[in-house]
């Protein structure tokens, strides 16, 4: 087996990489197809439609892999396509072997793509190969016979254009066509018997096909008489190089010979001299008539997402150029806008009027002031000369208002424009589960229907690729520790086969993906005792929790109720994690369940990871940003709202107490920075069902902000979601409220793993 | 012999990389790609539309495979130019393809120069003589 990162020849190395990603995106995406197809199959093995596109996907792989010279990956297309045209012809049926040997290659596909994107080579796959190879070996061999393409192939699937063309192909009657298609008539004259030889390239693949084209072609001249090889031993040209055609023919020797010289011919002679010199000419193809017919189909191209990035941050900066215009725009107007300025202006000019009228007058009464009439005037003159340049820039600055009104819509038009190129539909990704459910259900014996709803809902491409992992996650914790078994379900009077349904649907401005199965539901009872036993709560307050507060804990990291740890879930990583993960998605996940009925997860993702809306607040360390996602509302405390509780400050907002925190709680700055006064505007956050009350400056109104990563630019600071710049220029500090909750306290948390 | 004027071509075929293939290698061969087709479907919609001087043609393609496309395109203009670019498995549907009055066959995977010696084989040259 050759190395699968050789080259071929004529692919230079850059060629190489473009063509390794697009093979990659094609046969992942043709992955995702098999396995529906394959899936659909289970349940209706005789598919005629879904075989027949099961193995159209799988020889479509086979050769996307040969171009690339990646014999491992075509020689298991190969025979899984062999065995897939045999379950096409009815002549072996699909069997759950054979389908998992189908899933397997499909794993080995993807797992290869990712080694090949990394650059290196495919992973060894001897045990794969076997099981490909033996599929349909207890098929029946009798009803292997139909056609050519039925019979496993003999010899290496992918025949380069110099291996050997197979000599054990069993003769095949050739259909001669010279009697089902018209000749076209070329020139009438006496009709002799001419001899055409053919001279082909030795070794060439399907030789005897190419003997088939000759004679079809030459039998478009005239009347084929005989040839040698006859018809039904073609399949002799691939040694021999020659074939011979003896054909009545009216046509010359040229119309003769371009019949003859088809791609594989390297000489041709033709036996009989006739005369030269008239040129009949096969006909050609009519040539197109002027320009007109332009594609105008719409065509797609493939974009890699780093491009898009760029994009997306040129028109964040632009958007951010844009507010700046605006704020500076603001800043002049008082000069320009006030009526006051204009109006003012103007009593100046005509007060001067007064009184160079008055001092007119006394001159005419005798007094000789001349000199200083005249400087009266020029004063005069100048001031409403200046009057009339305001009022140009007045002007001036109404065209740059609409300029910026202008700007303002192209912008905004641009970024979405930039966004929509981002977005991309959920269905491949909720697809995916209908493999992952079906195999974690039979290993742990349970039977599952997954249910998809809402799978043209689109979301950013970046959210489409991280959250797949939570979402695994999180179906995995369904189907194993949400959804009961067989006999447990029908001990409670459910229906044996459980639904797991993956849903995804718009609110307001983000997209929100839920998981729900209807199995037992979240046991609180269960969940208070861990929480005592691990030291989170004590007894006493564990008691008092709310069932919402109890359930609360399962995002506590290393938090699991399980009864054994399990293969599927359980190993480690926890709940905390996924919801570390939605929340560096400036998304958040809440969780409702009942118990016996069923637990529905839902994430909350913004629509794009790029642009979060946010209520900006001025605090004495600069301006923080909180997505407006998480402010369930900002209200003015007094101190008769503020209360202690177990040594902390609390504050009682319509009856509820949430813990009162300052910035400094947060980010633990020294004491001696500066506080805001304890009473005043507190923002209430939210995240996951948890609430705080924080201590925040005026509410400078709200925005949409570009984020950009401090991971980045600087480094990561746990509880910070990323910066931003503001029409002003200056940067402001997104929240990241559900790390700041925690940091906070929001409820005591005793992080077992600290995480950054 | 003067260099063929530049022909213009559709490529058919479901797998964007050998579309890509195809289109890259016949570009620097100096033929025009006019269209792309996924599938048979297109192939013909695309065919009626740019009037192209050549065709490749896959076989095993989804919706209308290369078979009915090919018998769809000599049904609406019987000089239409076909080369079926294929698979070494597809020997029947090849050999209908033949009978259908397809120009030409090329087995997949090809080389480079195999490509370019078929088109420059297939390219049109100037219909009219002094």
């Amino acid at each position: 087996m050759s190395d699968d990162l050789n080259l071929p020849a004529d692919l230079s190395a850059d060629e190489m990489g473009e063509y390794l990603r697009i093979y990659v995106d094609e046969t992942n995406e043709q992955a995702d197809s098999l396995v529906e197809m394959l899936l659909g199959l289970e349940r209706d093995p005789h598919d005629p439609r879904r075989l027949a596109e099961a193995f159209r996907l799988v020889h479509s792989v086979k050769g996307s892999a040969a171009l690339l010279g990646l014999d491992r990956i075509t020689t298991l297309a190969h025979h899984l396509e062999t065995h897939f045209e045999r379950l096409r012809s009815g002549a072996a049926v699909l069997d759950p072997a054979t389908t998992n040997v189908a899933l397997r290659f499909v794993d080995y596909l993807r797992a290869g793509n990712e080694q090949l994107r990394r650059g290196e080579p495919l992973p060894p796959n001897e045990e794969l190969l076997a099981a490909v190879e033996t599929l349909g070996s207890e098929a029946s061999s009798a009803a292997v016979r139909e056609s050519d393409e039925d019979r496993p192939a003999p010899r290496p699937p992918v025949a380069s254009p110099s291996a050997p063309a197979p000599a054990d192909e069993e003769p095949q009657p050739t259909k001669l066509p010279a009697v089902a298609e018209p000749a076209p008539t070329v020139a009438v004259g006496p009709a002799r018997p001419m001899r055409v030889t053919i001279h082909f390239r030795r070794g060439m693949p399907l030789a005897e096909l190419k003997g088939e084209l000759v004679i079809a072609r030459l039998a478009r001249l005239g009347a084929v008489v005989r040839s040698d090889p006859p018809a039904g031993r073609l399949a002799t040209i691939a040694d021999s190089g020659r074939l011979d055609v003896w054909i009545d023919a009216a046509a010359d020797q040229a119309a003769l010979r371009e019949a003859a010289d088809v791609d594989g011919a390297e000489g041709i002679e033709i036996g009989e001299t006739v005369e030269v010199g008239v040129e009949p000419g096969l006909k050609e193809p009519a040539a197109a008539a002027g320009g007109e017919g332009r594609p105008d189909a719409q065509e797609t191209v493939r974009v890699e997402v780093g491009r898009l990035d760029v994009l997306m941050n040129l028109a964040g900066e632009l958007v951010v150029n844009r507010s700046r215009f605006v704020q500076v725009a603001r800043q002049i107007a008082p000069t320009f806008r006030g009526a006051a300025a204009s109006n003012r202006s103007t009593a100046i000019v005509e007060d001067m009027r007064h009184s160079l009228e008055a001092c007119r007058d006394e001159i005419a009464a005798g007094a000789s002031a001349s000199g200083q009439l005249a400087t009266l005037e020029k004063h005069l003159t100048a001031l409403e000369e200046q009057s009339r340049e305001w009022q140009e820039g007045r002007r001036h600055f109404d065209h740059m208002l609409e300029a910026i009104d202008q700007l303002t819509r192209v912008s905004d038009n641009l970024q979405r424009g930039v966004l929509k190129t981002r977005m991309v539909a959920v269905a491949p990704l909720f697809n995916r589960f209908k493999r992952s459910v079906r195999d974690i259900a039979r290993e742990l014996g349970k039977r599952v229907d997954l249910e998809i709803r809402g799978e043209k809902t689109e979301l950013d491409k970046r959210m489409i690729d991280e959250i797949g992992d939570p979402l695994v996650h999180l179906v995995r914790n369904a189907i194993d520790h949400g959804i009961e078994s067989a006999d447990e379900r029908r001990r409670r009077g459910k229906p044996e086969t459980a639904t797991l349904r993956l849903e995804a649907f718009h609110r307001g401005n983000s997209v929100c993906i839920a998981i729900a199965d209807d199995g037992g539901g979240i046991d609180t009872d269960r969940i208070r005792q861990r929480a005592i036993e691990r030291g989170l709560v004590t007894a006493e307050a564990a008691a008092g929790m709310s069932a919402d507060e109890l359930v609360d804990f399962i995002w506590q990291p290393g938090f699991s109720t399980a009864k054994a740890v399990s293969d599927i879930s359980g190993r480690g990583v926890g709940m905390d994690i996924v919801r570390t993960k939605i929340n560096r998605l400036n998304g958040s996940i809440d969780i409702a369940t009942v118990k016996g009925e069923g637990t529905t997860f839902t994430i909350r993702l913004p629509l794009t990871l790029a642009i979060v809306r946010c209520m900006l607040f001025g605090l004495p360390h600069g301006v923080f940003a909180v997505p407006m996602e998480n402010i369930r509302g900002i209200v003015a405390i007094g101190d008769s709202q503020i209360v202690a509780v177990n040594g902390r400050q609390a504050c009682d907002i319509r009856g509820e107490f949430l813990p009162l925190v300052d910035i400094h709680d947060i980010f633990r700055w020294a004491e001696g920075e500066a506080r805001l006064p304890l009473s005043g505007d507190v923002a209430v956050l939210h995240s996951a069902g948890r609430s705080i009350a924080l201590r925040v400056g005026a509410p400078l109104g709200s925005q949409d902000i570009v984020v950009k990563s401090l991971d980045d630019n600087y480094r990561h600071v746990r509880g910070l979601g990323g910066a931003s710049i503001l029409g002003d220029g200056s940067v402001c500090l997104l929240l990241d409220v559900a790390t700041a909750i925690d940091l906070a306290g929001g409820r005591r948390t005793r992080s077992i793993t600290p995480q950054h | 012999m003067p260099n063929a004027m530049p022909g213009r071509l559709l490529v058919t075929d479901d797998a964007l990389i050998m579309r890509m293939r195809i289109r890259d290698i016949a570009r620097e061969a100096g033929w025009e790609v006019v269209g792309e087709a996924g599938n048979g479907r297109e192939c013909v919609e695309r065919y009626a539309a740019l009037r192209p001087d050549l065709v490749t043609l896959d076989i095993v393609m989804p919706e209308m495979d290369g078979v009915e496309a090919l018998r769809a395109l000599r049904a609406s203009d019987p000089s239409a130019r076909v080369v079926m670019v294929s698979a070494l498995d597809q020997k029947s549907k090849l050999s209908e393809c033949i009978r259908l009055g397809a120009l030409d066959f090329l087995v997949k995977p090809f080389d480079k120069e195999r490509l370019v010696a078929l088109l420059a084989k297939y390219a049109p040259r100037p219909a009219a003589e002094g």
